[in-house]
């Protein structure tokens, strides 16, 4: 690991001003999970590192009725957890924590450093992106962005320099909805050889299917959004027949890695049982709130 | 024998506090004054010659002490089981293992950076990276002046006649099975500092498993480098695990020796995970031809095995795995007629070496998994086969295995109840039951000249006792057992023996932590020199009481005589009065045990191990028939141990050892493609962690083994040896799909799976 100038501002103002003045590569530490063993392997050599995990107005997760869910950038994955206002109001956050790496990494590692990785295997930002998040961004002035509109590429998001996400908003579940995650795990915590988040609304006369969005991981270089399978699945009945339609459809789209954990052909296959899975579950989910 | 206080007890470790608090010194943590840090360059490539060498740049980068290379290696010193291993390389690389360069440096990280600063230009060869293509006509030699890249290792043994029982066999069943590499991850990774006096003497701090080995090597290679009659001293530092890695020396040793000659500093060379990763030696893999008989009533009539093994480019003692893979070919049930014989082939790949099992797992994934289809064949439960053929006491195997206590009958029950076989097994609805005995050395094995340990007992003024063993502890609890034992001998608590262990210097000879044998030899050997101090200790109590030796008894430090209580001394006092009298003494005691075993001879006949161990594993599984996905719901691992001296201990073996069977069967794979590892980190390499540990139950079955100390046998490797087959066999049980190649991969399962609805087998 290359030597780098370490600094560490105490307020989100501290550090916005700190940030748009360091010239050269600058990145941002908080838990270290996941930039660290970039740093490790040499991947990353920034000349700068600004730790945030001492401004602690970061460190929150609070809930309203008509705002929803806010997760400061500095709250843990244990925090999320572990939250009772998460468990209750949004139980697929709490589950996808419980299949997230480790309970050290969980502990170290913060929403605000995984969702700004930009990794396309990792889980929080997929059901973010189902659940019609946005993050929020300072820097010279503030932006909000939709979680989906964040990835752009491999490790590559929508960050100009100088600029930090502070929140992540999640916003009130509709009523008749549901959501659910599932990936395909060799080892408990590990990324998933494949992934799916899928948010479905029924409506409770018709029970027909009125709006569903579904997010794989690892099978292309940023979250995948499975639009063709949702297309499919609004405006009618999901039944098995459709949700394999639907599944079919995924596995022709998705544009997997073959690496040492999975070929191509298998994630094709696995991402059209994922997304089935997370469908399914996310169907029974709502239907059990009408 | 009677009322035992300490032996059979559930005795937390010794070392737990100074380990779950962080005050264990490992090598990481050891520092000396002056001492340098060393790193090494790896080769870029597989295969390649080395034209031209730079170093003029790291040279000159400030804090850089040293910088060598091959040509700094004195008189082509080389070192390994068959000295094909030169610590840094000259004229060509041979894996991307191979080291090429190393650098000591005031820092770490000057000495990272120096590397960097290391000019190589190399011309890249074809690799060789499959040990089929390797022994092929015409194939490129590995070493061109061995003139074939199969090792010249007579590994055959043949006992009856397989072609005539194959004759008279009603059923045989043949495949072939594959196993992949795999590493130890221990989590402490390698280490040494070596130091060198103003004579040259040596001084190593390491982590190894093998100190008198190890001593003997440096020793070796200090004369080779031009120091003739020099001492070597070994002080072993907390290990942070073994499991075989530590079984051999390494490159790194001797370069780090290399460094601190030229240096004349000490030079520290400390393993990071990359590099326990890249550079030490996996377990083999290997191919398997297998083909067994039975006759009608499902008696075996013969197994017949042909092994190759991939060498990978240097030959460590790993190359005499097959040794122990004879160890369930010839002697796992009563089968009368065997032939098998291994190939080691040399390729472009890293180097095997000892791995807990030490090829036993290879092997017995090969045999169990083919005698369940020889089983099928035969019509037989799986169950009942490996009933009927069962080992016992009294058998002498076609080896020439002596087996004395045999608990295999009772493990098969204790599996067979526990999982409710009879109900779960042959319903192919998803769900299923599969099982695997094995058989391993448990009573020691002699595999070098010597299989001995030495104790030397001291108690002091105060009555505390002072065991100096030449075994290792590796985190298998061998300072805990050795207190045990010598606290049951004299009647003390565990907290009085103070356990020495870690110092060529001070302790006795030893061939290490192998075999499974610490607690039978170095227990033992203990329990021998426990005997003699007490004998010691009655002679001198007994004169001061006024009594006969033989009416004495000893308890909590105190002697009294059994008739009459208020007759008593402390141990203390009669060590102050050894040593307050004129013309006193000194009380020490010391007690070598080598075990009545034998070499095995030019036919690899003998019996190696006093006792054998045994066991069987069962395990239930629920396959998921969309994913491929393998979930163990229930996991019985029974164990012939002779006498559980602390039964705590002895469940960790089990636990630690079927859990490393679990990776070994399901997930864990070394990934080298075309010479280059593609999956050296925790992210990639998938290792099963506590959140993946299914519910395994640890059963114990006691047999009394006779030559055991206090009836024990060797616990430390066996729990790994039955899980893959078990597991195997048991998906087999649940789906129909035999997956003869490790690890069992969610997507082979699923491949398997659709291939059987095309209706291929």
């Amino acid at each position: 690991m290359k030597d780098f100038n370490y600094s560490a501002p105490k307020t989100v103002k501290e550090a916005i001003s700190l940030l748009g003045s360091l010239q050269g590569e600058v990145k941002v530490l908080c838990g270290g999970q996941s930039m660290l063993v970039l740093m490790k392997q040499g991947m990353l050599a920034p000349e700068h590192i600004v730790d945030i995990k001492g401004i602690s107005e970061l460190d929150y997760i609070r809930f309203s009725e008509e705002k929803g869910l806010t997760i400061g950038a500095l709250a843990t994955h244990g925090a999320v957890e572990k939250s009772p206002i998460v468990k209750e109001k949004y139980p697929v956050l709490a589950e996808m924590e419980d299949n997230l790496a480790v309970v050290q990494t969980r502990t170290w590692g913060t929403i605000g450093g995984n969702v700004c990785h930009g990794d396309p295997a990792a889980d929080p930002p997929a059901v973010f992106i189902a659940l019609s998040s946005k993050y929020k961004l300072m820097g010279k002035k503030e932006r909000i962005v939709n979680a989906e509109d964040f990835y752009k590429d491999l490790l590559e998001v929508d960050l100009e320099h100088g600029e930090l996400l502070v929140e992540v908003q999640v916003p009130p579940m509709p009523a008749n909805s549901g959501v659910a995650q599932e990936k395909l795990m060799v080892q408990k915590g590990d990324m998933g050889i494949v992934g799916a988040a899928a948010f479905v609304t029924v409506n409770p006369s018709t029970g027909i299917c009125e709006d569903a969005r579904i997010v794989l991981t690892n099978v292309a270089s940023i979250p995948f959004r499975a639009k063709g399978s949702e297309k499919v699945l609004i405006g009618k009945k999901i039944d098995e027949k459709l949700l394999e339609e639907a599944g079919q459809i995924a596995s022709e789209e998705v544009d997997p890695p073959a690496d040492t954990h999975g070929s191509e052909e298998y994630r094709r296959d696995m991402a059209r049982v994922f997304l089935k899975r997370a469908t399914a579950k996310a169907l029974q989910r709502a239907q059990q709130k009408n | 024998m009677g009322d035992l206080k300490v032996i059979g007890k559930r005795i937390p470790k010794k070392d737990a506090p100074l380990k779950t608090t962080g005050a264990a010194v490992y090598i990481q943590d050891m520092k000396v004054p002056g001492m340098l840090y060393g790193r090494i360059l790896y080769s870029k490539y597989p295969h390649a010659k080395i034209v031209k060498i730079d170093t003029s740049k790291a040279e000159a980068l400030p804090g850089v002490k040293v910088v060598l290379t091959g040509a700094d290696v004195p008189n082509n010193f080389k070192f390994g089981f068959i000295k094909d291993n030169p610590p840094l390389k000259t004229g060509k690389v041979l894996s991307t293992r191979d080291e090429v360069a190393a650098v000591a440096a005031i820092s770490p990280e000057i000495a990272e950076e120096a590397l960097d600063l290391i000019n190589i230009e190399y011309e890249e060869l074809p690799g060789i990276f499959d040990p089929l293509e390797a022994m092929k006509e015409g194939a490129a030699m590995v070493h061109e002046e061995f003139k074939s890249n199969v090792l010249k290792m007579p590994w055959k043994f043949v006992a009856g006649d397989v072609e005539a029982a194959k004759k008279a066999s009603a059923f045989i069943a043949e495949d072939t099975f594959s196993t992949q590499w795999v590493t130890h991850c221990c989590l402490g990774t390698s280490g040494c500092i070596a130091s060198l006096d103003i004579n040259n003497n040596l001084t190593m701090y390491s982590n190894t498993q093998i100190p008198s080995l190890a001593q003997n090597d440096f020793l070796e290679a200090l004369k080779v480098f031009g120091f003739k009659n020099k001492r070597v001293r070994v002080i072993q530092c907390v290990i942070g695990g073994g499991f075989g890695s530590k079984l051999d020396t390494y490159a790194y040793e001797y370069i780090a020796i290399l460094l601190a000659l030229k240096a004349r500093k000490p030079v520290k060379i400390v393993f990071s995970r990359e590099d326990e990763f890249l550079a030490t030696s996996p377990r083999q893999c290997t191919i398997t031809k297998i083909s067994q008989g039975c006759d009608k009533d499902g008696r075996l009539t013969f197994r017949e095995m042909e092994m190759i093994l991939d060498n990978g480019a240097y030959t460590s003692w790993g190359a005499t795995t097959p040794s122990v893979m004879m160890v369930p070919i010839s002697s796992l049930y009563k089968v009368p007629n065997i032939f098998y014989r291994a190939k080691c082939v040399y390729t472009n790949n890293t180097y095997s070496q000892a791995f807990r099992g030490y090829g036993n797992p290879q092997a017995t994934f090969a045999i169990e998994s083919n005698l369940d289809q020889l089983a099928e064949k035969a019509g037989i439960d799986p169950l009942e086969i490996r009933r009927i053929n069962a080992n016992e006491p009294g058998e002498v195997t076609p080896q020439n295995f002596k087996i004395t206590s045999c608990g295999m009958k009772e493990c098969i029950d204790e599996v067979v109840n526990r999982l409710d076989w009879k109900n779960k097994s042959g319903k192919h609805n998803g769900r299923g039951v599969g099982m695997a005995s094995l058989i391993h050395v448990g009573g020691a094995a002699r595999v070098y000249k010597s299989d001995g340990c030495g104790t030397i007992i001291k108690v002091d003024d105060n009555g505390k006792v002072d065991v100096i063993t030449g075994s290792s502890e590796i985190g298998q609890g061998s300072e805990t057992i050795i207190s045990q034992i010598v606290a049951e001998v004299l009647g003390m608590s565990i907290d009085d023996i103070n356990v020495i262990n870690n110092d060529t210097d001070v302790c006795p000879w030893d061939v290490g932590a192998h075999a499974s044998r610490t607690t039978f030899v170095a227990g033992n050997s203990a329990l021998g020199a426990a005997q003699k101090i007490k004998t010691q200790i009655m002679e001198i109590a007994a004169k001061n009481l006024g009594e006969s030796p033989e009416a004495l008894e000893m308890k909590d430090g105190i002697i009294f005589s059994v008739k009459d209580k208020e007759k008593n001394i402390s141990l203390g006092k009669v060590l102050r009065k050894v040593h307050y009298t004129l013309g006193g003494r000194m009380l020490v005691a010391e007690h070598f045990y080598d075990p009545p075993n034998e070499n095995f001879d030019q036919n690899f006949k003998g019996n190696l191990s006093v006792a054998y161990a045994y066991g069987a594993h069962g395990v239930e599984v629920e396959v998921d028939k969309e994913t491929g996905q393998v979930k163990i719901l229930n996991y019985i691992a029974a164990h012939d141990v002779g006498k559980a001296l602390n039964p705590m201990l002895l469940e960790g073996q089990i636990y630690g050892g079927g859990l490393m069977g679990i990776g070994y069967a399901l997930g864990e794979k070394m990934i080298w493609d075309k010479g280059y590892l593609k999956n050296g980190t925790f992210l990639d390499y998938k290792m099963p962690t506590v959140q993946d540990a299914p519910p395994v139950q640890a059963v114990i079955v006691e047999t009394d083994e006779q030559a055991g100390p206090f009836g024990a046998k060797g616990i430390g490797e066996p729990g790994l040896v039955p899980t893959a087959p078990a597991i195997a066999n048991a998906i087999y049980d649940a789906v129909g799909v035999r997956i003869k190649d490790l690890p069992i991969t969610p997507e082979k399962v699923l491949a398997a799976l659709k291939e059987k609805e095309k209706g291929n087998p």
